[in-house]
C-alpha cells in the first residue's frame, strides 16, 4: 500500500478515532501513522481543536434553578407511572 | 424485574437535566421555548416511565423523547429538506478551511462564544443536532442513532458535514475580523 493510500485511509477514519469509536488495533496504526505524516498529524490536531472548542465553551450550560424547580412540581403533579 | 418508581426515575433521569436543558436551548433557540420544552419532556419520560428498558442508555431515551416532543409541539418553522449542496459538498470538503495558512487550527481558540454559537445556531436542523449531541455532549454513535432515530451511518455524514460547514463559517468570520490573514501569492 502506497503512502499515500495510507494518508486516504487515515483521513477516512479520523472522525472514528478521535471520537475514541475505532478498534484498538486499528486505532493503533492510525496512532502510528499520525506520528509519522505531519500532514495527517496537522489533520487531526485541527480537528481536535475544533472539537475541544465546542466541548469546552458550550457544554457549560446548567439547567436554572428556577426551570429545575418549575419540572420538580410538573412532576409531583403528573400521573405517576402505571 | 423491579416495578418502575418514582425514585427510580429521579435516579436514572434527574441527573440528565442539565444536558438536557443545554440541547433544548440549542434545537430552540430561545430560552423560555427551552424551558417549556424541557418541562413537557420530563413529563412525557416519567408518564412512559415504565417503557424505558432498564440497562439501556436513560439519556438516549430521554433525548428520543426530545427530539418528538420538539418536533411535534415546538418547531414552528418548517423543517426545510436539507438543500442539495449539503448533501454533495464532498469532494470540496475533504480538504479544511484554512488548510495551508492555519494547519492546526490555532485560529478557533481567538473566536469569541457568541460566534461559535452563532454559527452552530445557523447549522441546518439535521446538522445542528447531529452536532451537538457529538461535540458538545459527547455521546457515542449509537446514542444519537437512538435519540435521533436514524442510522449509525447517517449520524457520520451528518457529523463529517456539519463540521467542514461550521469550520468553513468560523474560518471565513477569522478572515473578516483579521484573526488570520490568508496565505498570499505563492
Amino acid at each position: 500500500m502506497s503512502a499515500d493510500d495510507d494518508c486516504t485511509r487515515v483521513r477516512e477514519q479520523l472522525m472514528d478515532f478521535l471520537k475514541q469509536e475505532l478498534p484498538a488495533n486499528l486505532a493503533a496504526d492510525i496512532t502510528r501513522h499520525l506520528n509519522e505524516c505531519p500532514p495527517c498529524g496537522d489533520c487531526a490536531e485541527y480537528e481536535r481543536r475544533f472539537v475541544a472548542l465546542l466541548r469546552r465553551r458550550l457544554s457549560g450550560d446548567c439547567c436554572p434553578d428556577a426551570v429545575r424547580a418549575r419540572v420538580l412540581d410538573a412532576l409531583r403533579d403528573a400521573t405517576p407511572p402505571a | 424485574m423491579t416495578a418502575p418508581t418514582r425514585a427510580g426515575f429521579d435516579q436514572e433521569i434527574l441527573p440528565h437535566l442539565d444536558l438536557l436543558y443545554r440541547v433544548a436551548l440549542r434545537f430552540t433557540r430561545e430560552p423560555a421555548r427551552a424551558e417549556d420544552l424541557v418541562q413537557d419532556t420530563m413529563v412525557k419520560a416519567y408518564r412512559n416511565w415504565e417503557k424505558f428498558e432498564p440497562g439501556t442508555s436513560a439519556r438516549a431515551w430521554l433525548l428520543a423523547i426530545l427530539r418528538n416532543t420538539f418536533i411535534n409541539a415546538y418547531r414552528r418553522e418548517k423543517r426545510e429538506p436539507i438543500p442539495m449542496d449539503h448533501e454533495v459538498l464532498d469532494a470540496h470538503m475533504a480538504a479544511h478551511p484554512g488548510e495551508e495558512s492555519d494547519p492546526e487550527g490555532a485560529f478557533f481558540d481567538k473566536i469569541v462564544d457568541e460566534r461559535i454559537l452563532k454559527a452552530l445556531d445557523t447549522l441546518p436542523p439535521e446538522f445542528r443536532e447531529v452536532m451537538v449531541l457529538s461535540d458538545v455532549e459527547g455521546l457515542p454513535y449509537a446514542e444519537i442513532a437512538h435519540a435521533l432515530a436514524i442510522p449509525v451511518g447517517t449520524v457520520k455524514s451528518r457529523l463529517f458535514r456539519a463540521r467542514r460547514l461550521m469550520q468553513t463559517e468560523l474560518y471565513e468570520h477569522a478572515l473578516e475580523t483579521g484573526i488570520i490573514t490568508a496565505r498570499s501569492g505563492r
